[in-house]
C-alpha cells in the first residue's frame, strides 16, 4: 500500500480563524504567507525522504487551511523539489474550471513532471459552488462533462469543436500532450452512484474521501462489481483513501490531544451559515428552494457543517491498523493523508512525519 | 442561388429515411429550408448546402467530388464513407480516402462523442486530408446525433452554414449587466 503526503499548504496561524467559511483575507500577513508555503513545501521533500509515494494537492478557495486556490501551481513548485514522488492532483474541481484549461494544466504538469502526474477529478464541497458563481444544480452536470472533454483533449490528435450541454468550445488543440498515453493515471473522486457508474465505465480510478470504513464499503463494492461488469478489474493503484490524521508515539497521547481540541471548540473543518449551506445543498438535489422557509429557520445566523471527525487518531500501531482496514475491506491501495490539523505547527508536522515514516510507512509498504 | 444565409437556398441531406428529421425541423426554426435528396432532383440548388448523415454521408462527399460547382459547403455528421481497421483504410473506403484533397469547399465533419460505429481515427483522416476541414465533437451523444442531441447538433450546422470555417469565432454577447 503506498502512502500520500496533502500538501495542504495551511497558513501557519489557521488555529485562530474564524469558524466559518469564508476567512476574511484581512487574516493574511504576508510574512506569515511566505513562510507558510515555504514550511509547506519542506513537508513535502521530507515526506518524500521519509518514503511517501506521491504528493497530493487539492482546489480549496478562500481559507488558509488548505491554500492553495490554483493547486497547479503549488504542484509545479513541489515537482520542482520533489523529483521522484508522483505529482497527483486530486484535484482540479471541474465544475468551478475551465475544463480545456484544466487539460491544459495537468499536461504542462505531465511534462514538467515527465510523467509523474496522476489526475483526479472532483467536484469539490457545496462551499466551492459560491466561488466562481455555478449553479449548484448544474455541478454534476458540468463535471460529467468537463471530465469527458479533458480525455478527449488530451488524447485527440487533431484541432477539434465541442459542441456540449454546458460547455462549447469551436477550437480545442491542447498543447503539450501528455507524457503519459492516452492519459496520465485518472481517477474520480466521488460518493454519488451515477459519478462512481461514470468512473467505473470509462475504466477510471476512484477516490474517496474522509468517510468512515463502513460508508466507504459501500462505495467501493459498488465500484468494484461495476468494474467487473465492464470487464476489467481496478488497480490497487486507482483505489485511493484521502482521510486526516493525527499520529502520536502513543495512543493515550493522540487521544488526549484529540480531547483538547474538542474542548477548545477547534475541530477541523469549514462552516457555513445553515441557510447557504441548506440552499446549496437544496439545488444540488435539485429541489425547488422556498427561500422564505430557508430564512425563517436561520434568523439567529447559525452555522453549520464544520467538525468532521478525524479519520485515523491514535500511535503507530492503531494509526497502521485502521489504515490497513481500508485496504483489507475496501481495496484502497494508496492512503492520502490530511496531516495539518489547525492547531499543529511545522515543527509539529515535521515530527509527525517523521514518527509516520519510522514506524508505520514501512508496514504499509509490505500490505 | 447561394446559401449565404437562412432564406436562401435548400439544404440537401443525404441520410437514413427519417433519420434526418430533427435536423431538418431545428434547421426550419433557424431559417433554413431543408430537403432530402431524393426530393431535390427536380429542383436541384446549385451550389447548396450539402449534409450527409451516417451512411448517406458517401453520396454526400461523391457529390462534392464530382460536380464541386453544386456544393458551396459540406457537412458529414457520423459519416461512414471512411472506414478506419486496424490502422488502415478498409478497400471499400481506399479510393473515397485517395481523392478527400479534392474536396473544394468548407467542410465540417461531426461525430457523436460516443460513436462506436467509425473508428476514431477516421477524424484524422478527413481533417489532415480534406484542405478547409473542420472537426466537431457533439457531447454525450453515439452515433445517432441528431436523434439524441438535436438542439446541439442544429445549433453546431446551423453556425457552420452560416458562418462556415468562422463558425469558431464567439460571437454571442456574455455582457451581464449592459
Amino acid at each position: 500500500m503506498k502512502a500520500s503526503y496533502l500538501g495542504s499548504m495551511g497558513y501557519a496561524h489557521r488555529r485562530d480563524f474564524p469558524l466559518t467559511w469564508p476567512t476574511p483575507p484581512s487574516y493574511n500577513d504576508p510574512a506569515v504567507s511566505v513562510q507558510s508555503y515555504q514550511d509547506g513545501m519542506e513537508e513535502c521533500e521530507f515526506a518524500e525522504e521519509m518514503g511517501f509515494e506521491w504528493v497530493s494537492f487539492s482546489e480549496h478557495h478562500y481559507s488558509g487551511r488548505i491554500a492553495t486556490g490554483t493547486p497547479a501551481v503549488m504542484a509545479a513548485a513541489v515537482a520542482e523539489r520533489c523529483k521522484k514522488v508522483k505529482i497527483a492532483m486530486l484535484g482540479p474541481l471541474l465544475p468551478l474550471n475551465n475544463p480545456v484549461r484544466a487539460a491544459e494544466e495537468l499536461t504542462l504538469l505531465d511534462n514538467i513532471t515527465n510523467g509523474r502526474l496522476v489526475m483526479g477529478f472532483l467536484r469539490g464541497t457545496p462551499n466551492e459552488d459560491q466561488v466562481y458563481g455555478v449553479n449548484p444544480a448544474e455541478g454534476r452536470g458540468r463535471m460529467l462533462e468537463g471530465m469527458d472533454l479533458i480525455l478527449k483533449a488530451m488524447t485527440e490528435p487533431q484541432p477539434f469543436a465541442w459542441e456540449g450541454r454546458y460547455y462549447q468550445f469551436r477550437t480545442v488543440a491542447v498543447w503539450p500532450r501528455p507524457v503519459q498515453r492516452p492519459y496520465p493515471a485518472a481517477l474520480v473522486a466521488t460518493r454519488s452512484d451515477d459519478t462512481v457508474q461514470y468512473a467505473a465505465k470509462r475504466g477510471l480510478g476512484l477516490g474517496v474521501s474522509f468517510l468512515p470504513l463502513d460508508q466507504t464499503a459501500q462505495i467501493t463494492d459498488k465500484y468494484r462489481q461495476w468494474c467487473d461488469d465492464a470487464g476489467w478489474t481496478p488497480q490497487p493503484e486507482q483505489m485511493v483513501f484521502r482521510g486526516s490524521i493525527y499520529l502520536a508515539e502513543t495512543d493515550q497521547q493522540a487521544q488526549d490531544w484529540f480531547d483538547r481540541q474538542v474542548n477548545q471548540g477547534r475541530a477541523p473543518g469549514m462552516a457555513l451559515r445553515s441557510s447557504v449551506s441548506q440552499v446549496i445543498q437544496a439545488t444540488r438535489d435539485g429541489q425547488e428552494v422556498d427561500y422564505r422557509n430557508v430564512f425563517a429557520g436561520s434568523a439567529s445566523g447559525d452555522i453549520v457543517g464544520g467538525a468532521p471527525g478525524l479519520t485515523f487518531v491514535g500511535g503507530p500501531d492503531k494509526v497502521f491498523k485502521e489504515i490497513k482496514a481500508y485496504r483489507d475491506r475496501c481495496g484502497m491501495g494508496v492512503v492520502d493523508l490530511f496531516f495539518q490539523q489547525p492547531t499543529l505547527t511545522h515543527g509539529d508536522i515535521m515530527a509527525e512525519l517523521d514518527l509516520f515514516g519510522r514506524e508505520v510507512l514501512p508496514r504499509l509498504k509490505e500490505l | 442561388m447561394a446559401t449565404a444565409g437562412p432564406g436562401a437556398a435548400p439544404v440537401v441531406i443525404y441520410g437514413p429515411a427519417g433519420g434526418y428529421a430533427a435536423l431538418r425541423d431545428g434547421l426550419a426554426e433557424r431559417g433554413w429550408r431543408a430537403l432530402a435528396a431524393e426530393d431535390a432532383g427536380f429542383e436541384w440548388p446549385e451550389p447548396c448546402g450539402l449534409v450527409g448523415i451516417s451512411d448517406g454521408a458517401e453520396a454526400a462527399l461523391r457529390r462534392a467530388l464530382d460536380a464541386p460547382e453544386t456544393v458551396d459547403v459540406l457537412i458529414l455528421i457520423a459519416p461512414t464513407a471512411i472506414r478506419p481497421a486496424n490502422g488502415a483504410i478498409d478497400s471499400g473506403s481506399a479510393a473515397l480516402e485517395s481523392r478527400l484533397h479534392e474536396v473544394q469547399c468548407p467542410t465540417l465533419v461531426v461525430f457523436g462523442q460516443d460513436d462506436a460505429t467509425v473508428a476514431p481515427e477516421a477524424t484524422s483522416i478527413y481533417r489532415e486530408r480534406i484542405p478547409n476541414c473542420s472537426i466537431a465533437f457533439v457531447y454525450d451523444a453515439g452515433h445517432d446525433v441528431a436523434a439524441e442531441r438535436p438542439e446541439a447538433l442544429v445549433n453546431l450546422v446551423a453556425d457552420y452554414l452560416e458562418r462556415r470555417e468562422t463558425f469558431i469565432v464567439q460571437n454571442r454577447s456574455r455582457v451581464i449587466n449592459p
